[in-house]
Formats: C-alpha cells, structure tokens, sequence
C-alpha cells in the first residue's frame, strides 16, 4: 500500500491497523463523504494502534495529524471513543493525549485517569487552570500522584477530588497538602475519616484530627503512636484553630476568661509572660489579659494589636501596670507573629514560633534597641 | 435566546483572511451563527497590531493560515509565547486553510491552536469549531512553547 494514499473505506475494519500510507490531506479530502460510523471506527482504531512500536515515524507523524483534526473539527461520541482507546494505548503521543485532556469533561476524563503520556508537570498546569472538578477527580484517582500534584489537587479540588486523592495509596500526599486539605474540608466527617486511612501521617495532622474523628478513630490513631495516650490539651501541645489567630491552650473562650482572671488576680501576669506567650502564639492570651485590664472588649484589643501595636500598645501596657520598658518588646513581638499568623504554616509548632521569636529580635536590633538582661534571656529561651 | 447563542453573541472576534472574498465568507458565516463585533486584517502584521492594543478584549482570533507579511501560525506562535501584551497567552485561536499539510497541522498542535477548520468554511462548520474552540481552554504557560521553533 506505499505511495497509496489510505484512506478508511466502508466495510469492516481489520483487527490491526496499518499505519502505513496514511496521508492527511487525503483524508481530509475523503472526510465529508465517511459515513459517521465509519469514520468513528477509523479513528477509534488509529487511536489505539498509534505508535506501536515498529511503526514507521513519517507514518505516526501522518497518523497523530489525521486524529489532531479529527479532534479539533467532530462533537461528542467521536472523540469520546478516541479517548477511550488512546487512554490504553501504552504508546499514546504526548501531543494527542495533552489536546484530549483539555477537551470536555467527557474526552478528557479517561486520559486524565490512564494515560502514562502525560507528565505530573502538565497535569498540574491543568489542575490550576481547569474550572472542572470532575478532571481533577479523575487526575486524583491516577496510579502514581506525585507531591506537587498532590499540593495543586488539595488546594484547587473540591471534598470529592479530596477523598479520592486520600483514598489513593499511591498518591504522594505531603503533610502541606494533609494541612490544606483539612483547612478547606475538615467540616466533612468522611474526609477526616479518609485522612484517618492514609498509612504515612505525621503527629501534627493527627493531633489535629484527634479531637475531630470519632473515639474509635481516635484509638486508632493513638495505638499508631500518632499522639500520646492523653488528650491533646495535656500533652502540652498547642490547639490549632483555623478560627483562630495563633494557638489556644483552652477548650474554650470561657475556660481562658477564668484563667486569665485567676492570674490576674493572684499577681501572676508579668510583662515577660505576656512577650513568652505572644512569641509562643498564644495570641488570645495576650489579648484577654489585656482587655481584661484595660476594660476594652476583646474584639477591640485584637483590632488594635492587629492595626498598629506600636501605636496602642503603650496604653493597653499601662493600664496592665506592666513595666514600660517591655513596651517595645511587645510590640515588636506582636508585629511579628501577625505576620507570621499570615504567611506561615501554624501545623509546624516549632517553626512557627521560632519565626515570631526571630523577627522580633530582628526588629528590635534593626531599630537598635538595648535589651535589658531578662529580655535577652527570655528571647535566649525561647 | 439559548445559553449557548448568548454567549457566542457576545463574543469579540478577529477575522484574518488576505482574500477579500474569503474574509467576507467567514464574517457572514460568524454574523450567521450570531457574533455581532467583528474586526477584520488583511495580513499577519496588521493582525498584529490589532491585538496588541485592542479596543476591547478580543476573544478569539480566526486566521488564515497563508498570509501575505506574517502568516497565521507565526500570529499564534506570538500569542502562545506572551508575545502580544494585550491578549491572554491561552485565548481562543483557530486556524484556517485551503490546504492542509501534515506541517500545518502539527505546527498547530505544538502551539495549542484550539481549532483548525478546512476551507471551505459553511457556517455549520464554523459554529461547531467555534463552540468546541471555546469549550477547549490550554493551560496559560509561555514556556511551554519556548521549544516551538517560529514558524516560516
């Protein structure tokens, strides 16, 4: 058949088809009088013979050209049976199998899902760039989901491309796209529940999901030695609420509005503590004490801390009967962990708080302040 | 008015044909499926121009393939490669010609043309080039084109 232009005829179509001779021009010259049967037959045909091994180069080339038009130019169930059979093809072009996964929903799903043809770079430009669910759906269902696949499917997925990325064994779920998964969808019980399933979890999300699954999961967690055997409020590490600026050590508003009482009352608020407690990311903390003193609402000291600490805060300090050379100091450290609060990743303890710690003292050196000898040893602590 | 022909109503589109006949085939076949804000070129530079400081936004680019000062693949090639400031990198462009090669079609394809229609154009065709083109959005990343040698 060389040098013979190929083009599909009517009748049946044979079990392997040859690329050989194929030539686009012809077949675009064929085109309008193929029945669309056969024409569909052609292609589903073509697309799972495409670059076996063997073929001919200048044929593929030929081959790939006729299915590039074919899936530009035909609507629906054409294409969709390309897809279908370009999906198992091992030897399925990038080019091809790149055109399809930007296609509809329908065209595109099964080489989202299958195609080897595809590198997690590209699926990832498509994750951040497609409005479609059900592709990233498809693409968190895949046999192998790398780490940064994983991050793109977390932040951009909705809860069902969520819970079949977490059902995934062979997906690589960093503990950045666990934490973004669980911001975005820990209101879910079966999501949480997923996150439960997953072999490889570190004890930061799993102190997160402790309190949230249910005490069945819960043991599981703890006979994993995830966390400790006692409840995360004991154990001495922080909570961590997304309503929240920072951590809480307390189950609730009202049991830290006692506590915060309690100190006050037997003396014990000092202006170290307060510094401790802002680098530590205790926020509320340090919000309460001082609008318990200053007989400001809580929402008005926050507001205030939030909009310029340098500015209210030597007020809030004195109405506390705080030493007034911790004023800077404060200030600095409040700074810092607002900024912190907004560009950090809280479900990393150590590394949040040691960046609130560290920016203070930066702050303070950059504005050339002369710590006295507690202040040093408190920032040396923590 | 359906959905459908809302959307295509709306739709701001350049038409670059050097065949003057031609040209006026492919308006009235976009006026026919029921885009109302056509612009027209007559060459690869004047097009160029158009798009780099457009009016309004321009959402999709029908051009002919062979053109006299700059032919339609190089008109892509620019805009794949973040080369016209004034259009999004990934907006809707469909080629069109008379004679399809084997080349064309993979230049095309490198270069994420969203449609590749065969003269000659009906508008039954074109409107279904047209939907499928606009339903078909690439991901927006010049550097995925670096490696696409400027066509001739």
């Amino acid at each position: 058949m060389t040098g013979q232009p190929q083009t599909p005829k009517s009748g049946t179509m044979p079990s392997k088809l040859s690329l050989q001779g194929l030539n686009t021009a012809a077949y675009l010259k064929a085109e309008p009088q193929l029945p669309a049967e056969h024409r569909a037959t052609f292609a589903t045909h073509l697309a799972a013979a495409l670059n076996a091994p063997g073929d001919d180069p200048a044929d593929v080339a030929e081959a790939e050209s006729i299915l590039r038009v074919i899936i530009w130019n035909t609507e629906g169930s054409v294409v969709e049976s390309i897809a279908q059979a370009a999906a198992s093809n091992p030897h399925m072009t990038n080019s091809l199998a790149w055109a399809m996964a930007n296609d509809d929903e329908a065209v595109a799903t099964p080489i989202l899902q299958s195609s080897h043809a595809l590198s997690d770079s590209e699926l990832t430009s498509i994750v951040e760039t497609t409005e479609s669910f059900s592709k990233m759906g498809a693409i968190a269902g895949r046999d192998s989901v790398g780490a940064d696949l994983s991050r793109a499917l977390a932040l951009h997925g909705d809860e069902d491309t969520a819970h079949r990325l977490l059902n995934n064994a062979n997906a690589d779920i960093p503990e950045d796209a666990l934490t973004c998964i669980l911001d975005r969808h820990e209101q879910h019980q079966h999501i949480l529940e997923d996150m439960v399933g997953r072999e490889k979890l570190s004890s930061a999300i799993a102190e997160r999901l402790i309190d949230k699954v249910s005490p069945a999961l819960a043991d599981g967690l703890r006979a994993r030695n995830l966390v400790s055997n006692q409840s995360s409020t004991d154990t001495g590490l922080p909570r961590i609420d997304r309503n929240i600026m920072g951590y809480r050590d307390e189950k609730s508003p009202e049991e830290l509005d006692a506590l915060v009482s309690q100190m006050i009352a037997q003396n014990e608020i000092t202006a170290a503590l307060l510094v401790q407690k802002i680098c530590e990311g205790y926020f509320e903390f340090f919000v309460s004490v001082l609008a318990e003193t200053s007989k400001l609402t809580k929402d008005d000291v926050r507001e205030q801390m939030i909009q310029s600490p340098a500015k209210t805060l030597p007020t809030l300090w004195k109405s506390a009967s705080l030493q007034a050379d911790w004023v800077p100091v404060a200030s600095a450290a409040v700074t810092a962990f607002i900024f912190a609060n907004k560009n950090y990743n809280k479900s990393d303890i150590p590394m949040f708080r040691r960046n609130i710690s560290d920016r203070a003292l930066s702050s303070l050196r950059a504005e050339k302040r002369k710590l006295t000898d507690e202040q040093t040893r408190l920032f040396r602590e923590l | 008015m359906s959905v459908r022909e809302s959307l295509i109503e709306s739709l701001v589109c350049l038409v670059v044909d050097n065949d003057a006949h031609q040209l006026a085939v492919l308006k009235a076949g976009l006026i026919a499926v029921g885009i109302k804000e056509i612009l027209a070129a007559t060459g690869g530079s004047q097009a160029f121009d158009i798009l780099t400081a457009p009016k309004r936004p321009i959402d999709l680019v029908l051009s002919d393939i062979n053109l006299p000062t700059g032919n339609g693949l190089q008109l892509l090639h620019a805009l794949r490669t973040g080369r016209i400031k004034g259009m999004r990198s990934n907006a809707t462009f469909i080629l069109t010609t008379a004679s399809p090669t084997t080349e064309t079609v993979k230049t095309a394809a490198a270069l994420d043309a969203n449609g590749y229609v065969v003269k000659p154009v009906v508008p039954e065709k074109l409107e279904t080039a047209l939907l499928k083109a606009r339903r078909n959005v690439f991901p927006a990343v010049p550097a995925r084109y670096a490696d696409v040698p400027e066509p001739n």
